[in-house]
């Protein structure tokens, strides 16, 4: 488990940015132009009055949504003014899939994206590899804790979703979950219409295969229950999310459903700094990282690292 | 000198270390007291999901009913439509926004918009009302426009 300023500097730079390059695909002057005669707010969102959705969702409201969510999502990934920056991105994010959820159904992909970007809003994730960290020249200092326990924590809520997917399964539809009926015809069903964002007609041949379904379900389901070992088992980690990636390209060609915040969420357990390391290896990394240093100017050569709101070590030699 | 500021900044910091566990602390309880609440109940309260993804099928002789967009052209052609072709401003919902507005989900929530209010009185009570009768403002506020933000 990776517990410097360095790696969850980069888990916030990799998330904002993946939820940053999401939200300026998307064309949000369309759900400006959506009724709000159809929105059913749900949950959290019911808290708002029918005048601010009628206000809002109009070209120009949505536009002022999008344009908030951009500047304060390049700020948090770029860590500028990050303490402030990571809460909007947070708050934000969070209204905006509310918004979405409140015209469909409730869908789970971006939820893990969701609670982690409340953790890093209350994390010191701009303490380096961030703008904020620039004019500091010196390495953070705090304990392994302070830095280490917000990664375990967006580890342990991406396998909370994996997880308790499993027991809910087994909870609601017990072994029937297991019938040889259940994986061709939840396929088949999303298979039919033509409103889902993929249109893939592997579904229809499942009826063909439908005794080995069950091996299947039960396979994925004993993947998902073996989710939380990824938290700590560098083996298991690498066997576990090699198997999600392969499962959640299965599920978009079989189900025409995807989950990629869930796979963009892996990052988290990566370790950065580690895999930055291991690039040195190669030439154009190391050009990269002088040039950068050359940018960021010489560390201080007593640079222990001082917190913001700890004296600084030009002041203690002046004391 | 120094060695008092080192004696200062170790103070600092334990005070920093002690605001930083209490803030995980409440971080972690404010995340996961309603994510239990919802997996328990195995009910979605946004935002905290219950996980309830990929439950439904399995049932052969239940009815389904699925949608698919359709356009004339000029000419009187018919064309299948996918929506995602025109937009992606729901990303992966278009087809439970439909469903919905197919069965008046916006009418039967406990504060409906005013709009639908009075469009449900004028009819004598939403049982009256006709199926989709919100259908037409999405078609019409969804039609072929260029993705333009």
């Amino acid at each position: 488990m990776p517990t410097d300023a360095a790696a969850l500097g980069m888990i916030r730079a990799g998330v904002c940015g993946f939820v940053l390059s999401e939200i300026l695909l998307t064309s949000f002057s369309d759900l400006g132009r959506l009724p709000a005669t159809l929105l059913r707010p749900t949950g959290a969102m019911q808290i708002f009055s029918w005048r601010f959705y009628d206000a809002l969702l109009t070209p120009a409201g949505v536009l002022a949504l999008k344009c908030l969510l951009v500047v304060s999502l390049a700020a948090a990934t770029v860590g500028y003014m990050t303490g402030l920056s990571t809460k909007s991105s947070a708050l934000l994010f969070v209204f905006y899939e509310g918004l979405l959820r409140s015209f469909g159904h409730f869908n789970h992909d971006e939820m893990p994206a969701v609670y982690i970007l409340f953790v890093l809003a209350f994390a010191p994730c701009g303490d380096a590899f961030s703008v904020d960290a620039w004019p500091r020249k010196s390495s953070p200092r705090a304990s392994a804790f302070v830095y280490g326990y917000p990664v375990l924590l967006m580890r342990i809520l991406l396998a909370w979703s994996y997880f308790t997917s499993a027991l809910v399964k087994l909870r609601v539809a017990g072994l029937n979950y297991f019938s040889p009926d259940n994986l061709p015809t939840l396929a088949i069903m999303h298979s039919l219409d033509n409103l889902h964002d993929t249109h893939h007609h592997l579904a229809f041949l499942l009826p063909r295969v439908r005794h080995v379904t069950p091996y299947a379900v039960a396979l994925v389901l004993l993947w998902e229950l073996a989710f939380p070992l990824a938290i700590f088992s560098k083996r298991a980690r690498r066997l576990i999310l090699a198997a999600g990636v392969v499962f959640h390209v299965v599920t978009l060609f079989l189900l025409n459903v995807f989950f990629p915040y869930h796979l963009a969420m892996y990052l988290v357990f990566v370790d950065w700094p580690s895999v930055a390391r291991k690039l040195e290896r190669f030439g154009w990394f190391r050009r990269a990282q002088r040039v950068w240093r050359e940018l960021r100017g010489p560390r201080e050569a007593f640079a222990g690292g001082a917190r913001p709101d700890e004296p600084s070590s030009s002041d203690a030699k002046e004391n | 000198m120094i060695g008092d500021f080192s004696e200062g900044a170790n103070v600092v910091r334990a005070a920093y270390e002690r605001r930083m566990l209490l803030r995980y602390v409440a971080l972690t309880v404010a995340l996961f007291v309603p994510l239990l609440a919802a997996f328990a109940s195995v009910r979605n309260l946004y935002p905290f999901a219950a996980s309830t993804m990929m439950m439904e099928g399995g049932e052969l002789q239940s009815g389904r009913s699925y949608y698919v967009l359709r356009g004339e052209s000029v000419a009187g052609e018919t064309f299948d439509l996918p929506p995602v072709e025109l937009t992606n401003a729901l990303s992966g919902r278009t087809w439970s926004l439909v469903a919905a507005a197919v069965e008046n989900k916006s009418f039967t929530i406990p504060s409906p918009h005013p709009a639908n209010a009075a469009l449900a009185a004028s009819v004598g009570g939403i049982e009256r009302l006709p199926r989709a009768a919100r259908l037409e403002d999405l078609l019409r506020d969804c039609r072929l426009r260029p993705r333009d933000a």
